[in-house]
């Protein structure tokens, strides 16, 4: 604390002057405001987004972003929202893959067509 | 401040709050001149202190504890003023108040500029706290509670904002007296 007397004297003195009467243009302005201005109840929530500090509005709007990008990572990532569960491992989900096996080929062979025929 | 007349105006009763906005007008539009250093900028940190007292009054518990609670609804409106000014303004205009008394403490028209100047530079912040202490009288105590803050943050808001105005009026002083050491 300031231990300053003669500056403390100063200060005061230097205050005094200046407005002291609520004057009728603001008292009026007020209550013509009145009825368009509702009270809030008790139990009413009394947070607005103009009421809110900073930090709070800061992190409502991180929270905000966070969740849309939740949501879009889900929709748009491979197998996200398709109907595929997206956790299987890759070989079940592709399945073995066989070599073609030149079967029609080979029942067409003319050694095989004989050997029918005997 | 009645505490009957803070009821009827709790349950949406304008005239009673008519009465109550005469009787804590004065005190709210004097301190918002004091720490606003602007006519027009406290008249409108009053008109909206007014309405916001009106708006949340049903959610005041304790109805003698009015007056405070309006108080410490104008400093909010006084730092919204204060910064919006700031936005729009980095050169802060003076404005003359009433004519100086050239019998009181502070001298002359020179020192008043220079404290006006001085007052000028502290943030709404610590120009609230000053006016709170120096012209509304109130005790750190009273002010904390009144602001919501713990005591030692006002107090070191009123020894900072004090020193900021303690230097301003040495530093200039000191040319008069480099002056006098000269001859």
């Amino acid at each position: 604390m300031t231990t300053d007397p003669q500056l403390e004297r100063i200060v005061r003195s230097w205050l005094e002057p200046g407005l002291t009467t609520l004057t009728d243009d603001v008292l009026d302005a007020v209550m013509n405001q009145l009825p368009a201005t509702p009270q809030r109840r008790r139990w009413s929530p009394a947070r607005r987004v103009s009421d809110m500090s900073a930090f709070a509005k800061f992190a409502v709007a991180a929270a905000a972003v966070l969740a849309v990008a939740l949501v879009g990572y889900n929709l748009l990532a491979p197998g996200g929202a398709s109907g595929l569960p997206s956790g299987l491992p890759e070989p079940l989900a592709r399945g073995p893959r066989r070599a073609p096996w030149p079967r029609s080929a080979d029942e067409h062979h003319p050694l095989r067509l004989r050997c029918r025929a005997l | 401040m009645d505490p009957s007349l803070v009821s009827r105006a709790q349950r949406g009763d304008e005239e009673a709050f008519a009465l109550l906005a005469v009787g804590v007008g004065n005190g709210l539009l004097a301190v918002a001149h004091r720490i606003l250093r602007d006519v027009d900028l406290a008249k409108d940190a009053t008109q909206q202190a007014l309405l916001h007292i009106w708006r949340d009054l049903p959610q005041l518990r304790d109805p003698a504890r009015f007056e405070a609670w309006s108080y410490r609804i104008l400093v909010r409106e006084c730092y919204g003023e204060g910064r919006r000014t700031r936005a729009w303004s980095s050169a802060p205009r003076l404005v003359a108040l009433d004519p100086p008394d050239l019998t009181d403490d502070l001298g002359d028209v020179h020192d008043r500029d220079q404290l006006e100047r001085a007052f000028r530079r502290l943030t709404v912040e610590h120009r609230a706290v000053v006016v709170l202490h120096y012209y509304l009288d109130l005790s750190i105590d009273e002010i904390a509670e009144t602001l919501g803050l713990p005591a030692g943050t006002i107090k070191s808001r009123v020894h900072h904002a004090m020193r900021g105005l303690r230097a301003a009026l040495d530093a200039d002083a000191r040319p008069a007296i480099r002056e006098e050491v000269a001859r």
